[in-house]
């Protein structure tokens, strides 16, 4: 590994961070991340990197950061989003950024403007070190994870390139590689109201709705449980939320069942839904006094894109980077690999932009979203270190 | 002193323009008033009892010659009504040719008015009779029924009793009891991706459905009665669950559950939690508690259904035959306060008043006029029939 603390200190990466975590950029901001992103932009300006801005929109862009390479070396993408879940109730000072027993305490500190801070302070390591990479180093700080992920879905719909990505969301010294796709789903069973004196000729959605968990329960859920990738775990379905019927002395005449659904490298959206569907038809066709309709929830849906999984790519050259890195970091032979990794940003990129990428960043996830978010100053200051001996090593350094 | 309604349209209209309507302040005061002085007017012993500030019940009663050994009469009816809902002008009765219109017309300020007008004619024509003649105007049937209630704590009771609900006078010898019963579920909360931690609620209450679809909907089905008719349980609600990625914790279902003469409560309630037991031996993760929505609020809701045989059906059927109308023995297809008289008291009684139960509640609530004559009269000849004309 190459020493790079001399260019750095943590005092930089910590004010850095602190920095952020003093703007506001959630969803009830007005323009969300605009002010932020108009502060990484003049930050990395200042350092003397080649900036630019790519509206998203309105208001509200992602930011590109270069460090061009000298030669014909591989392009390494570092990928980070700029916005934050609200405060809610947060029981400390959400923008102060005050340090304390060695943590940086606010909101999106974890999650995740520290690996923010570590990524643009990695960068500018490598610059102050007069190392001269041969392929390019892509830094972009992006919008709406948090929400829709138009930040990154941006991103690929405009043609953007890389050999190799990190997706910075919180997970300390552990690498995740894979992780399942994501889908909000909603069955709505239509039935037919009436006086419960007279239930016979009315059609009861609710029942109805009971008939299509047991179906989906006993003929889909363990054929969708029996398909896994061993860096994800299976694939799941959740139910979430229930709701039917207006009163109780009539009979109900809608049920809304909305799920979740995680699903593996092989499936797509459209074959996840083709397999409800093919329930709802059956039940349908068994008696035709079922009626259910199958919908996406607009709830978080991207404009274009779906929340494909992340497809592993062990042989990948960001994969083998990582672990070369981080293995010697931790001095051990076997990589710590985190294999139940929600959905982020990473999918996208992977599925969509068709760039092998890891999960990989400072923080601990545990500590997102939290009444007490925060984030260990010592795994910020380390990562700045990783994240460039990464970029080294994946890019390749010129003679 | 106003000069006195002496008719059954004019009483009803009158009734109608005095709002008794659900959760307003002092609610039964002004037409229990209206009752009261009704009756004084006609020299018939009146009187009122307050149940809460400004709810009342009110009584009157043509004391019979021979009271201590001859059959009394009860016709009861609710003074309160439901709200205006979207009917405007609700509370201002209009009429045509046939009906009059207007928030509590059939619902029930015209059987009230009914049963009034065949006290007063009673009163007026100098007819004696041998046992008591009693009416009660009760407070709150729409919401609690604290009115009855009362009414049964601490009488008068009477050998047999109508209840004016609109039944166009067809003869209801009972009603099905009622239960509303929330059957809770409850899991264990654990994020989407870690639900094998977790008790997905949802889950649970869609195996309950369908066991109670498959193996208790069918059973209930072959329970009926000849004048009841069948036993029945409508899922009226169902709730749970936070949000898609969250294994659901808890999940509700309402239930309203209609029961015959020939079942019991404990029984309603012990084959519900047969089901959820027999559940939670298949999978002791499945858990869920049955619970009766209404525990302790109000009397039990019990069904029943008077005997035909009763003097009280037969005199009802003599009367009504007697306008020249065939009569009908049914039921009364919801749940009222006689159901809480029969179960509370050993008062023999039946359901029938003049007008359409489905309008009630409507905007198109209304009373044929004609009607709240023949009513009148059949309640009329009734009493003469069962409290005996004195000489």
């Amino acid at each position: 590994m190459i020493d790079f603390k001399e260019f750095y200190s943590e005092e930089e990466v910590v004010s850095l961070l602190q920095k952020m975590i003093q703007i506001p950029s959630h969803k009830d901001v007005e323009d969300r991340e605009a002010a932020m992103g108009e502060f990484v932009y003049e930050y990395c300006t200042g350092l003397g990197f080649e900036c630019e801005k790519v509206y998203v929109q309105g208001k509200r862009f992602n930011v590109n950061v270069w460090l061009r390479g000298e030669g014909d070396g591989p392009t390494l993408l570092l990928n980070g989003h700029m916005d934050t879940v609200s405060p809610y109730d947060m029981i400390i000072e959400p923008y102060e950024a005050f340090i304390k027993d060695g943590y940086i305490w606010g909101r999106g500190g974890n999650d995740m403007k520290g690996a923010l801070a570590s990524m643009i302070t990695a960068m500018n390591a490598i610059k102050k070190s007069g190392l001269k990479l041969k392929g390019d180093l892509l830094f972009t700080a992006v919008v709406g994870e948090e929400e829709e992920s138009d930040g990154t879905e941006a991103f690929v719909l405009n043609g953007g390139q890389a050999d190799g990505a990190i997706v910075g969301e919180p997970s300390g010294y552990e690498v995740s590689i894979g992780h399942r796709g994501l889908e909000w789903i909603q069955m709505d069973v239509e039935g037919i109201t009436m006086h419960g004196g007279q239930a016979h000729l009315g059609v009861n959605a609710i029942q109805m709705g009971a008939r299509l968990i047991e179906r989906i329960q006993t003929e889909l859920v363990p054929k969708i449980n029996s398909r896994g990738n061993e860096y994800m775990g299976p694939a799941i379905m959740n139910y979430g939320k229930i709701f039917g019927g207006d009163q109780v002395s009539t009979v109900a005449g809608h049920c809304t069942i909305q799920f979740d659904r995680r699903y593996v490298p092989g499936e797509t959206v459209e074959t996840v839904m083709a397999e409800y569907q093919e329930i709802i038809d059956q039940l349908h066709e068994e008696d035709p006094k079922f009626k259910a309709t199958l919908s996406l929830m607009p709830n978080g849906q991207m404009n274009k894109l779906v929340h494909a999984p992340l497809i592993p790519e062990p042989d990948s050259r960001i994969v083998q980077t990582v672990y070369s890195v981080l293995g010697e970091f931790l001095n051990v032979e076997e990589i710590p690999l985190c294999r139940t990794r929600g959905w982020s940003d990473a999918g996208v990129l992977s599925t969509f932009g068709k760039i092998p990428t890891v999960v990989f960043g400072p923080g601990a996830l545990p500590n997102s979203h939290t009444k007490d978010e925060h984030i260990a100053i010592e795994q910020i200051y380390n990562f700045v270190s990783l994240y460039a001996n990464i970029a080294a090593q994946f890019c390749g350094v010129a003679e | 002193m106003r000069r006195l309604s002496m008719d059954p349209v004019t009483l009803t209209k009158e009734m109608v323009a005095i709002k008794s309507y659900s959760f307003m302040d002092r609610q039964e005061e002004e037409i229990s008033a209206y009752v009261l002085k009704f009756f004084e007017g006609l020299g018939i012993t009146t009187w009122r009892r307050e149940i809460e500030p400004g709810r009342y019940n009110v009584f009157a009663v043509l004391e019979g010659e021979e009271r201590e050994t001859s059959p009394s009469l009860l016709l009861t009816g609710h003074l309160d009504t439901v709200p205006a809902y979207d009917f405007e002008q609700a509370f201002e009765p209009r009429e045509d040719e046939e009906y009059i219109y207007g928030r509590g017309t059939c619902d029930m300020k015209g059987p009230l008015a009914s049963m009034m007008y065949a006290m007063a004619e009673l009163k007026s024509s100098g007819t004696k009779l041998k046992g008591d003649l009693i009416f009660c105007g009760v407070a709150d049937e729409e919401e609690a029924g604290i009115g009855t209630r009362s009414l049964i704590e601490t009488g008068p009771e009477a050998t047999y009793a109508v209840i004016g609900e609109p039944t166009d006078m067809k003869i209801a010898l009972g009603h099905k009891g009622l239960e509303w019963i929330d059957v809770i579920f409850k899991g264990k909360k654990v994020h989407g991706g870690d639900q094998d931690n977790g008790i997905n609620a949802i889950m649970m209450a869609g195996r309950f459905l369908h066991k109670l679809e498959n193996e208790y909907l069918s059973k209930l089905k072959e329970r009926t009665h000849p004048i009841l008719g069948q036993a029945t349980l409508n899922i009226g609600t169902i709730t749970g669950g936070d949000q898609p990625s969250t294994v659901a914790d808890y999940c509700k279902i309402r239930l309203d559950r209609r029961c015959l003469t020939s079942e019991t409560i404990e029984q309603v309630y012990a084959e519900l939690q047969e089901l959820v037991d027999q559940l939670h031996a298949e999978d002791p993760k499945f858990t869920a508690e049955v619970r009766d929505v209404f525990e302790g609020t109000t009397l039990p809701h019990i069904p029943f259904c008077t005997e035909e045989t009763s003097p009280l059906v037969r005199a009802a059927e003599a009367a009504v035959a007697g306008t020249g109308v065939e009569p009908v023995l049914t039921n009364f297809p919801a749940w009222s306060d006689a159901g809480f008289m029969a179960a509370g008291t050993k008062s023999q009684c039946i359901v029938m008043g003049p007008g359409e139960l489905s309008v009630a509640h409507s905007i198109h609530e209304r009373i044929s006029k004609k009607e709240l004559y023949r009513a009148a009269e059949i309640y009329k000849v009734i009493a003469k029939e069962l409290c005996g004309v004195y000489k």
